[in-house]
């Protein structure tokens, strides 16, 4: 673990440096139920740079920037405003510190007009009373108009697409005029030229002598952004200096911490028949003409943006969203997917995206949530065996190493991993052919996912066909035999698994042709 | 039987830590045990078998509407329509034998026409989204309007004898409607318990969406659980018209708030996902008995919905109060 | 994603297309119902029912229920009438009825906002509890009152609108620029769908969430004593089944249980529906014990309607 020499980065004609930080942070630790997000964290940042904050997916990257905005409470160490201490319970009283955060669960109301969720709690008033709507709409304009976003101030929010959305959401921390601006993956839905705009945006602000904190996984945009740059692993500080002191192929280094074939274990096989086979498939709410297969034996990976229509096309596939137009052939057969229980019976399982509230039913036992899909499969007679319920639990508690006490503890308090492994060993229960995983590692601790991972390569050695969707780019290239690339929709692009590319794959995600 | 499994069968109890896990399910028995208590000071000969047989014979009604209202509590629904239903059924039943019908098929139609109600609200619910709570409360209106029309503002009375064998006959010692709700209460017990449609409510209840996802049909099993609502409110109708030897509009209407109550009391969360039979028969047990104490008491009629709703609010606030704890 | 604004296509409410075909029914079947004093009758009934309907659609929109607001209607017209038989002075006992119907939207409030209680149970005890009080309190008489003011209040027409029309759209006005111009407003509609953001932001929703159902019981409160100004007595069932009328009010007038759809502005179309059709039947000669059943369907078959509508139009996902 080396630990650069923690200090500003020197004062250039870009960007206008003071010499005290004015946000510490310092031996920051957090735990959730099962897991350690953050242990010992120190972090800090000066008015006028830009400290990048990155690391893999589950490194705790945006556990600490949602401790700093105030979405979370730390459960030890201390945060220090200006060299003062300060205790922050909720983002209004971050806000009021001078420190606004963006992260990816929006803090917006939908059904809202955009201009009232600019100035949520803040509204301009004339006598102090009465909302003047004029006014906050005309504030609105301007500064969505600074961010090269021209739209009806009137709609209300949920009209518009995630990208608005975020630069909303930004819009409303700005007219704060916070001193400290934290941004999380602020670039994951955004067009090339969208995010051109908000470096040009940021870079604006740096000048103007504000902090920020720009957290993101992406090398290629914190080298172009970033003055410094601190790497998280695991949940602890792995590194941290000048931008320019780190190549790229160190900084990979550091983030993972592992080589790449252990974290994807995949032993190759050709493939066995055709277990779907969607063609011209448009789904109600998304994708449009889907063309996709996949074989028993094989993982097929689908890459895309968040609302490229991949969770859509896996909901249709499962019964769940109405089919529009086209045809999928289950193992052979046509077949008009109208219920997860039709699609179940065909052997179908979905580990959805969302495991909290579509995987799992949290106040269950490990047990019942184990068998819930099963449970006309087992008990044909409709008469329920609470110990056989017991036994075929812990066939797979052993099987999968879920680490629970027993299995009639409450599902909710298992780690993330061993939650996801519960809703797998659900479908393994019902002896599904096909799976479909919509980010099976998400929200999940390094070492859960390889082992999830090394799981998933056993059911495709045992004949099971997977298609797996997922944002981890790495994930996508290490763990699949093909990709395909989706954006707005439509397929934009199909590789086999020596075919891919970060690079060609990326760029097929942004939706610029011709890789 | 393994320790486990054991264990697996207390699955749908809230797991509190240490000794939450144990006061949770005695509570509910010591507070009845503690209300007869009480009620024994009041009524020297409470604990004599004649008054005991009486008691159960004043329960049964609410026994019958509140396992119905459990089932539905449980999918984390409600159904305000029980009153309605329970008179309407009592009316058109009552009607159809004044009027020359063989009793048999006259409770038939009346159990058909209560399961139909329930279906409907089963279809309002479901194929059209309404939540429970409007479609069940203008159900109820519906229901009360046609029992209004039916009876033109007039009561039955005089039903023969062997319809009123229903509601005052006996089985040795052992009345009839006891015995009626007995079976239902068991008979529902068992199918919430013991069978995998029974499991799927409390899946169904607990995380909609999750059960849905796991392929359990969402559509049929709220049908189901509204018709089986109605069906019981048919059931707990006849019991009454048989038991009061009457039949008139509005006469179910305290049912559905005590119903309510008894199964909330009984630990079925309105959140759905918790609950069973046992509990809300204690519940309907305290409420019967809460209503005794008052007679007893002297306390005039008036003061019933005063204690009823109070009751209820004081039970719906430990309901909540207590999940938080095992969060 | 371009930013593209999805058209909203701007639909005449059902509602307007039910009155538009009752008022063509009741000009064959009840013709007595176009008669000047005939609607201006209409519009003295629906006054009472405005108003209750406001403070329920303002309960709906934060996602809850108001269950009690029939029997708070009652109960403060209990109160005015106990108070103005004791002596005090009519005025005082018109606001110590509203005041005390205001005390019942409280509790509900706390019942709700601070214990957590699902609304629905929280009112539907309320109703209970307030039914024992008011019956107790009266022991089950109805107690007349007897004032001239009360003669002003309900068949008064200054500026040639009759009084209750008057105050019915007078509060109407208050509550709507309420919802629109102040922080009242803006929680009402954010709190419908359990918006974290607001309270992220900082503000009180607990606060928010008790203010609207004190609001919706002095709203309950108000229309009692139009109500005992008219029929010149207090009793606890004075009220019995308004909850209904209002509730069905506010959802034909457009106010759904979906996240921030509808308001006040479209639930006096909702009043008008439910006023016209009530009064069409009577005038028609229905008798009372139809009424209930007719108007039920025909709430519940709006509502439907409505539903279906929207799921056709592609503007609600259908499961």
């Amino acid at each position: 673990m080396k630990l650069r020499e923690a200090g500003p980065p020197p004062a250039t004609e870009e960007n206008m440096v003071a010499q005290a930080p004015i946000l510490q942070a310092r031996g920051i630790s957090k735990e959730f139920p099962g897991v350690r997000a953050l242990e010992n964290v120190d972090f800090d940042v000066y008015p006028g740079e830009v400290h990048t904050l990155i690391g893999e997916n589950g490194a705790g990257k945006s556990t600490l920037g949602k401790i700093l905005m105030g979405a979370y409470t730390h459960d030890s160490g201390e945060i220090l405003l200006a060299g003062k201490p300060i205790k922050i319970n909720r983002p209004v009283e971050a806000l009021r510190h001078g420190i606004g955060g963006v992260h990816q669960e929006f803090m917006l109301v939908p059904w809202l007009n955009v201009a009232q969720n600019i100035f949520l709690n803040r509204e301009p008033r004339r006598w102090g009373i009465v909302v003047d709507h004029r006014r906050m709409h005309e504030e609105s304009r301007r500064l969505l108009d600074s961010l090269d976003v021209h739209i009806d101030t009137r709609q209300p929010l949920k009209h518009f697409a995630t990208a608005i959305q975020q630069m909303v959401e930004l819009c409303k921390v700005m007219a704060a005029n916070p001193r400290i601006l934290i941004l999380d993956e602020p670039t994951a839905v955004l067009t090339e030229r969208e995010v051109e705009c908000l470096f040009k945006r940021i870079k604006e602000m740096r000048a103007q002598g504000i902090a920020i904190i720009f957290i993101s996984h992406r090398l290629q945009e914190i080298r172009e952004i970033g003055d410094r740059v601190t790497v998280l692993r695991d949940g602890k500080n792995a590194a941290s200096g000048l931008m320019n002191d780190f190549s790229n192929d160190e900084l990979v280094r550091i983030m993972v911490g592992r080589s790449i074939s252990q974290m994807y274990p995949r032993r190759r096989r050709p493939p066995g028949e055709e277990a779907l086979r969607t063609k011209g498939l448009s789904v109600r709410g998304g994708p449009r003409n889907v063309d996709l297969v996949v074989r028993k034996g094989e993982i097929v990976g689908i890459a895309g943006l968040v609302g490229s229509g991949r969770t859509e096309l896996a909901q249709a596939i499962f019964g769940i969203r109405q089919i529009e137009q086209g045809e999928i052939t289950l193992f052979g057969d046509k077949v008009t997917p109208r219920s997860p229980a039709q699609m179940v019976r065909k052997g179908v399982g979905l580990i959805p995206e969302d495991r909290k509230f579509f995987g799992l039913t949290l106040k269950f036992s490990v047990a019942w949530n184990v068998v819930m899909a099963s449970l006309r499969l087992h008990f044909p007679h409709f008469m329920v065996n609470y110990s056989k319920v017991a036994r075929l639990a812990e066939r797979f508690v052993k099987e999968l190493r879920i680490a629970t006490p027993s299995v009639s503890r409450q599902v909710k308090y298992l780690s993330g991993g061993n939650q996801q492994k519960v809703v797998l060993a659900k479908w393994l229960d019902t002896e599904s052919k096909l799976l479909i995983f919509d980010e099976p590692t998400r929200g999940i601790d390094i070492g859960s996912k390889v082992e999830i991972h090394a799981l998933m390569d056993n059911l495709v050695q045992k004949d099971i066909a997977i298609l797996m969707i997922s944002s981890d780019l790495p994930e996508v290239l290490g763990m699949s035999d093909v990709v395909y690339v989706m954006y707005q929709g439509q397929v934009s692009g199909r590789f086999n698994h020596d075919e891919a590319t970060q690079d060609k794959v990326a760029s097929l995600m942004l939706g610029v042709s011709g890789a | 039987m393994s320790e486990a499994a054991e264990t697996a069968g207390f699955l749908h109890q809230w797991k509190g830590a240490g000794f939450k896990r144990f006061i949770g399910p005695l509570l509910r028995p010591l507070g009845l045990l503690a209300l007869c208590i009480v009620l024994s000071f009041l009524n020297e000969n409470f604990f004599t078998l004649k008054n005991i047989i009486s008691v159960l014979r004043q329960s049964t009604i609410l026994v019958v509407v509140a396992v119905g209202m459990t089932v539905v509590i449980l999918t984390a629904g409600i159904d305000l329509s029980v009153g309605g239903v329970m008179a309407l059924v009592g009316c058109l039943t009552s009607q159809l034998i004044i009027n020359g019908t063989p009793i048999v098929p006259a409770i038939a139609c009346g159990l058909a026409l209560g399961t139909l109600f329930g279906l409907l609200n089963g279809v309002l619910v479901r194929i059209f989204g309404l939540p429970p709570f409007v479609a069940t409360y203008g159900m109820m209106w519906i229901a009360n309007g046609l029992a209004m029309i039916l009876m033109q503002g007039k009561i039955i009375f005089g039903l023969p004898d062997n319809f009123l064998w229903l509601g005052s006959g006996y089985l040795s010692i052992i009345p009839i409607p006891v015995i009626l709700a007995a079976v239902v209460a068991v008979a529902f017990h068992f199918y919430l318990k013991k069978t995998v449609s029974g499991q799927e409510i409390y899946a169904l209840g607990a995380n909609r969406e999750a059960a849905r996802y796991s392929g359990i049909k969402i559509t049929k099993t709220l049908l189901l659980v509204y018709s089986l609502s109605g069906f019981t409110a048919a059931i707990a109708g006849i019991i009454m018209t048989a038991r009061l030897d009457a039949a008139q509009e509005g006469m179910g209407e305290p049912f559905m708030l005590q119903a309510i109550a008894a199964a909330v009391m009984g630990g079925s969360s309105l959140m759905g996902g918790e609950g069973g039979i046992p509990g809300t028969i204690i519940g309907a047990l305290i409420l019967t008995l809460v209503v005794n104490g008052l007679n007893l008491m002297g306390a005039p009629s008036m003061v019933h919905p005063l204690v009823t709703g109070a009751v209820i609010l004081t039970a719906v606030f430990f309901d909540v109060v207590t999940r938080k704890w095992s969060d | 994603m371009k930013n593209k604004v999805q058209l909203r296509v701007v639909s005449i409410p059902p509602v307007i297309w039910i009155v538009l075909a009752l008022f063509v029914l009741y000009s064959f079947f009840a013709p007595g119902f176009f008669s000047a004093g005939n609607l201006w009758n209409i519009g003295v009934q629906a006054a009472p029912l405005l108003v209750l309907a406001i403070g329920a659609t303002i309960v709906i929109l934060t996602e809850g229920i108001d269950l009690s607001c029939g029997i708070v209607l009652g109960f403060a017209g209990v109160g005015f009438a106990l108070l103005a038989q004791r002596g005090f002075p009519i005025w005082l006992a018109m606001l110590g009825g509203i005041l005390l119907a205001g005390v019942c939207g409280l509790v509900n409030g706390v019942m709700v906002a601070c214990l957590h209680l699902p609304p629905f149970i929280a009112t539907l005890g309320m109703a209970s509890v307030i039914t024992g009080a008011g019956l107790v309190s009266t022991e089950g008489m109805s107690i007349a009152v007897r004032d001239d003011v009360l003669e002003f209040v309900s068949n008064g027409a200054p500026l040639g609108i009759k009084m209750p029309i008057l105050i019915a759209l007078l509060i109407f006005g208050v509550v709507l620029f309420l919802m629109r111009f102040t922080a009242f407003g803006r929680n009402i509609y954010a709190l419908g769908g359990n918006s974290e953001a607001l309270r992220l932001s900082g503000a009180n929703l607990t606060a928010a969430q008790i203010a609207t159902y004190t609001v919706a019981g002095l709203l309950a409160g108000i229309a009692g004593i139009l109500v005992a100004s008219r029929t010149a007595s207090g009793h606890i069932t004075a009220g019995l089944g308004w909850d209904f009328d209002a509730i069905a009010a506010t959802i034909i007038g457009g106010t759904s249980f979906e996240e921030g759809k509808g308001g006040v502005a479209y639930t006096i179309l909702g009043v008008v529906l439910i006023a016209v059709l009530r009064n069409g039947l009577n005038v028609a000669g229905v008798p009372n014990m139809y009424q209930f059943a007719l108007i039920g369907t025909v709430v519940l078959g709006a509502i439907i309607f409505d539903i279906l509508v929207r799921r056709l139009s592609g503007a609600e996902e259908s499961r």
